[in-house]
């Protein structure tokens, strides 16, 4: 009889040389390689040897630390490093007070010594603003830093000196709470010709922003974040840009999000093909002060008109419905009705509250005043968030003729509908849109998580179907839909996305997590 | 046209064939033929059969990179992942030492990284357990660990080390 011995695992890994430790180590995060102290003694040597060749740095900001302490650490394992190169630095200096010089040098310290070692990828989080004064200057030798590729401040000064010459591999640049002035954006622009993504998220600058690049910039994507709104009763900071002019040859993407300008001026934009408008921000009391810039951002699109992919939200609905009847403004505004996108594709429609009655009448009038020939797909989301102003202005009470006149069709292939909770309104909405949608091949509505109709779709799928008021519904939509499939599902049941995916801005922790610090 | 043949030797005297242009991936082999020029073979009495089968497999497979093909690329890497998929960690070490010793950068970078991926994200108990680590703390080591984890500077450790140092 044969004896099979359980075969016993010798611990490899340990054993290796420290050449082959390190080549494991470099590919951990920063935060991993630390915790893998924790295993043994040899490891807790091995970590240790490894530290000064690190070149994925992570100082973050963490609770129950004190901040000298935090300080201290930072500057002695600056002092230790030996590597000559570091790929990454990310740091979170989130207890940072404005009032103590001392904190802004050490942070420019922290740079430089990232500059100097030639980093790629520098991501630097210091909420410091309080007044204006609070802004950390970013220090000369980081704009002299040819390496970087990925540079994201926070309250910074971002002013390249007078000898800037580029950062010549910058690919991303991402500005949070930072004052750039319309020279720094031209400086940075004229010799960052790698450039392709510039994010502005609560950028302070002159009150009309310049977005001025070359014929040969490679600016690809532009996202504009305003998340602070107008204080109504104060005048308008002057340090917040109230319009925009941009010039980019290669831009492809634009995305507003927050506050909207007050006036957009587009140069050179035959390249653009996507435009994502987000304005849940904007209440109407701030618009009326400003009325004769009510609509530009409807201008914007009439200007764009040849994107192939459109996000809007439901504040550029309801102005599209407000234009539509305000006959008295359509000659100041040079503005005919309705805009025609020939080109576009994809459309994303997001729309914050519950459908009500008005709030229909609102889109169907948007659908009256757009044509979209070569339309695919459409995504409408309905009710995504709880927050949010929806006030529709036209006071009308819905009725069948608001559709628009009978000749309207909408020339789509694909409709999504997500969150749906299964109001009348919006099976309103749904047959509306397999009326009007000739061509239509197929329609996906998926339904809001914990909604009725969750739990609806949850007992067919699980046979006890019990007939309730949705399956009534449901049995009437299939009657409108002709030759259209309509597919009822729960979420992540269906793979169809649209190309522009959600930032939601809204939250202070978004900012921090999903953008800054995205894996 | 006909390529040139490479026969290795392995540790167990087992022979393998392989290109020139596959042989020649791994520098090691490379300066062995230029060097010596030897007739019945490469000898590498360092890797064994079983490891080097697995070697010389990678080798064929990467010969000729494509350069700018993108569908040829991503079907390499879709291999590169199922090459690994079934190994053992004794084996996966082996490759690691073999690679290294080779000097194949290619297969010394995809074992590392499958080792990286595996430790990533994991606890360090499950580290442990993983490749065998004995935890050698006494608990008075664990306890000063505990408490700086509770201070909350684990993230940022050289500080910890040094001043850890100077108590040993």
């Amino acid at each position: 009889m044969e004896i099979i011995h359980p075969r016993v695992y010798e611990d490899r890994i340990t054993h290796l040389s420290t050449e082959l430790h390190s080549n494991i180590l470099r590919l951990l995060p920063f935060k991993t390689v630390i915790e893998m102290s924790t295993l043994s003694r040899q490891w807790k040597a091995i970590v240790k040897d490894f530290l000064p060749y690190v070149e994925n740095i992570e100082f973050l900001y963490e609770e129950n630390v004190e901040i000298d302490e935090f300080i201290d650490n930072v500057n002695k394992f600056c002092h230790l490093h030996r590597s000559p190169v570091i790929r990454s630095v990310k740091i979170n200096f989130a207890w940072a007070d404005p009032s103590i010089e001392e904190h802004k040098r050490e942070l420019n310290r922290w740079i430089e010594f990232a500059a100097r070692k030639s980093v790629n990828d520098l991501d630097v989080y210091c909420p410091l603003y309080d007044e204006w004064s609070d802004l950390f200057v970013v220090p000369n030798l980081l704009f002299a830093c040819l390496s970087i590729t990925s540079l994201k401040l926070s309250d910074c000064r971002f002013n390249p000196p007078r000898t800037f010459g580029g950062l010549k591999s910058l690919r991303f640049l991402y500005l949070q709470e930072a004052y750039i002035s319309n020279k720094a954006f031209k400086a940075t622009l004229e010799n960052c010709l790698l450039l392709e993504e510039l994010t502005l998220w609560d950028c302070y600058t002159e009150s009309k922003m310049r977005i001025l690049a070359p014929k040969d910039s490679q600016i690809k994507i532009l996202l504009v974040i305003q998340s602070h709104p107008y204080d109504s009763e104060d005048e308008i900071p002057t340090h917040l840009a109230r319009e925009i002019k941009v010039a980019a040859p290669n831009l492809k993407k634009f995305c507003i999000y927050g506050r909207l300008f007050d006036k957009y001026q587009f140069q050179n934009h035959l390249s653009l093909e996507e435009v994502c408008i987000d304005s849940t921000v904007n209440n109407r009391a701030e618009k009326e002060m400003y009325f004769e810039d009510y609509f530009d951002h409807l201008r914007l699109l009439r200007d764009a008109c040849n994107i192939k992919i459109l996000t809007i939200y439901e504040e550029v609905i309801a102005d599209v419905s407000e234009l539509g009847m305000r006959y008295d403004l359509k000659d100041e505004l040079h503005f005919n009705l309705p805009i025609t996108m020939p080109n576009l594709q994809e459309l994303q429609i997001c729309l914050g509250m519950r459908l009500t009655k008005k709030y229909l009448v609102d889109i169907y009038a948007f659908f009256n005043n757009f044509r979209f020939p070569k339309l695919e797909k459409l995504f409408i989301e309905v009710g995504y968030h709880d927050y949010g102003m929806y006030e529709s202005y036209s006071n009308r009470e819905e009725s069948e003729e608001e559709e628009g006149d009978g000749s309207l069709t909408l020339q789509v292939r694909m409709v999504k509908f997500t969150h749906f909770h299964g109001s009348k309104a919006e099976y309103k909405l749904l047959k509306f849109v397999l009326r009007k949608a000739t061509l239509l091949e197929l329609m996906v509505v998926v339904a809001a998580k914990k909604s009725d109709l969750e739990k609806y779709i949850i007992d067919v799928q699980q046979s006890t179907g019990n007939s309730s008021e949705f399956s009534v519904r449901l049995q009437q939509l299939a009657k409108e839909s002709g030759d259209a499939k309509v597919l009822l599902c729960r979420e992540g049941e269906v793979n169809l996305f649209p190309t522009q995916t959600k930032l939601d801005w809204h939250s202070f922790n978004a900012k921090v997590d999903q953008v800054r610090f995205k894996v | 046209m006909s390529t040139k043949k490479i026969t290795l030797l392995s540790s167990d005297n087992e022979l393998f064939t392989v290109d020139e242009e596959a042989a020649n991936q791994s520098l090691t082999i490379k300066h062995l033929i230029e060097d010596t020029e030897p007739e019945n073979g490469v000898p590498l009495p360092q890797v064994h059969s079983k490891i080097l089968a697995k070697v010389t497999e990678y080798l064929i497979k990467h010969a000729n990179e494509p350069d700018n093909d993108a569908a040829a690329k991503e079907e390499l890497k879709n291999w590169d992942d199922k090459f690994l998929e079934k190994v053992n960690h004794e084996t996966l070490f082996d490759l690691i030492l073999a690679a290294n010793y080779l000097d194949i950068k290619g297969l010394l970078d995809l074992t590392c990284q499958t080792v990286a991926d595996l430790m990533n994200g994991m606890s360090v108990v499950e580290v442990r357990k993983l490749f065998n680590i004995v935890n050698d703390f006494t608990p008075e080591d664990e306890a000063e660990v505990r408490k700086r984890r509770k201070r909350g500077t684990k993230t940022i450790g050289p500080s910890n080390d040094q001043a850890n140092q100077s108590n040993h």
